[in-house]
């Protein structure tokens, strides 16, 4: 669509003509796929991500185009803003892995990450001294005498910690499922 | 969610939106904040025409057209930085215009003030509570002017941020000329601006915070 169907559409939205307004939305989807996607190549979903993050701003935000402007220009300043917000927003991102990388070992992948911390988040719905006990034996590959120095318990209480603790993280994945 | 569902629930929320409604927002937080302000400092300080009757209503509308002027430089300045798609350029020069005019007062009360005389031209006796009024009035009016920025886009953060804490500080500087028992166009041109460059420079600086969208 160009400049001159644009704007019409924008006036007429502005205008509380709801028609109008979704038709300008997709003129500027289009517009706003073809803007990104050359900046972005091979990126289909980052690119439809962006697409509406700034058809939701800009509906948004429509109390800031001014009418003595071109539109093309106002979307133009909207899409630019959004790419440039992508990009440090995905820069931050990227950094965080290669931050954490000496302490994480070169053997773990991301599955096993996602795992060791779905498991931390089950093990915190537990009694403290269950959740060791799972802990050290299940997860750190202590037996029951090494598990009972290195935490205070006793042998018998670490045998019914992983007990207790075990049936109950079946019983809270099982009513999860 | 598809882009097509996106766009059919973004159309059913088609409002209408009256033309000007950007600039009447910001107006409209500019005076709601400048108002606080005034609330605040005349639980402070006082009735406001004490100073007036004691300055005298020329020296008074001075310092009112400094702060008026800055006042709305900057918040024109600050709706083209809400609105995308405008080459601003040259237009920010209009910012200088008001200070060099006072400097140029100062300038000439300084140079026929004799040596000593001069210090206390530009301390005065209150540059303190100056100074620390008008940034302490600039928050209610910053805080209004940054909730106004929710329906606005500005693409450059940090000159929006700049602009909308200089705004901010010029409308303090306007209500805490109510109170100002100052005389001196040198006192002003220090301490007034330097009241609305502290917001500014803070702007600025949380502009990223308070402004991303």
């Amino acid at each position: 669509m160009l400049e001159t169907t644009l704007k019409a559409l924008m006036i007429a939205g502005l205008a509380g003509d709801g028609r109008a307004n979704a038709a300008l939305l997709s003129g500027c989807a289009l517009r706003l796929r073809g803007y990104y996607s050359k900046r972005l190549p091979h990126r289909e979903a980052d690119v439809e991500d962006l697409v509406q993050d700034t058809l939701m701003a800009m509906h948004k935000r429509r109390e800031s185009y001014d009418v003595a402007l071109p539109f093309t220009a106002w979307l133009h300043g909207i899409a630019r803003y959004k790419l440039i917000d992508f990009f440090r927003r995905s820069r931050i991102r990227a950094t965080v892995p290669l931050d954490n990388a000496p302490d994480i070992g070169v053997e773990d992948d991301g599955a096993a990450i996602l795992a060791r911390l779905d498991i931390e988040r089950l093990l915190a719905t537990l009694p403290a001294k269950q959740a060791d006990a799972i802990r050290l034996t299940r997860i750190e590959g202590m037996s029951v005498r090494e598990a009972s120095t290195h935490s205070g318990q006793s042998e018998p209480s670490i045998k019914v910690g992983v007990h207790r603790g075990l049936h109950r993280l079946m019983a809270t994945l099982q009513s999860k499922n | 969610m598809n882009t097509d569902d996106l766009i059919r629930t973004l159309a059913a929320d088609t409002r209408r939106v009256v033309p000007g409604a950007g600039a009447w927002r910001l107006a409209g937080a500019l005076l709601a904040g400048g108002f606080v302000s005034l609330l605040a400092i005349d639980a402070l300080f006082g009735s406001p025409l004490r100073a007036v009757a004691a300055t005298g209503v020329m020296v008074f509308a001075v310092k009112l057209a400094y702060a008026v002027s800055m006042t709305a430089v900057s918040a024109s300045l600050l709706l083209v930085a809400g609105r995308p798609g405008q080459r601003v350029g040259l237009r920010y020069l209009w910012l200088l215009v008001p200070p060099l005019v006072v400097a140029v007062a100062a300038a000439m009360e300084v140079g026929s003030a004799s040596p000593h005389e001069r210090a206390a031209l530009v301390l005065g006796s209150t540059w303190q509570s100056c100074l620390l009024g008008v940034v302490a009035m600039s928050v209610p009016v910053f805080a209004a002017l940054v909730w106004s920025f929710r329906r606005l886009a500005p693409t450059r953060l940090r000159l929006a941020g700049f602009l909308a804490g200089l705004n901010a500080g010029a409308m303090a500087s306007l209500v805490y000329a109510l109170y100002c028992p100052e005389t001196a166009a040198s006192f002003m041109l220090v301490w007034y601006s330097l009241g609305m460059a502290v917001p500014a420079l803070a702007g600025a600086l949380l502009s990223s915070r308070l402004l991303r969208w």
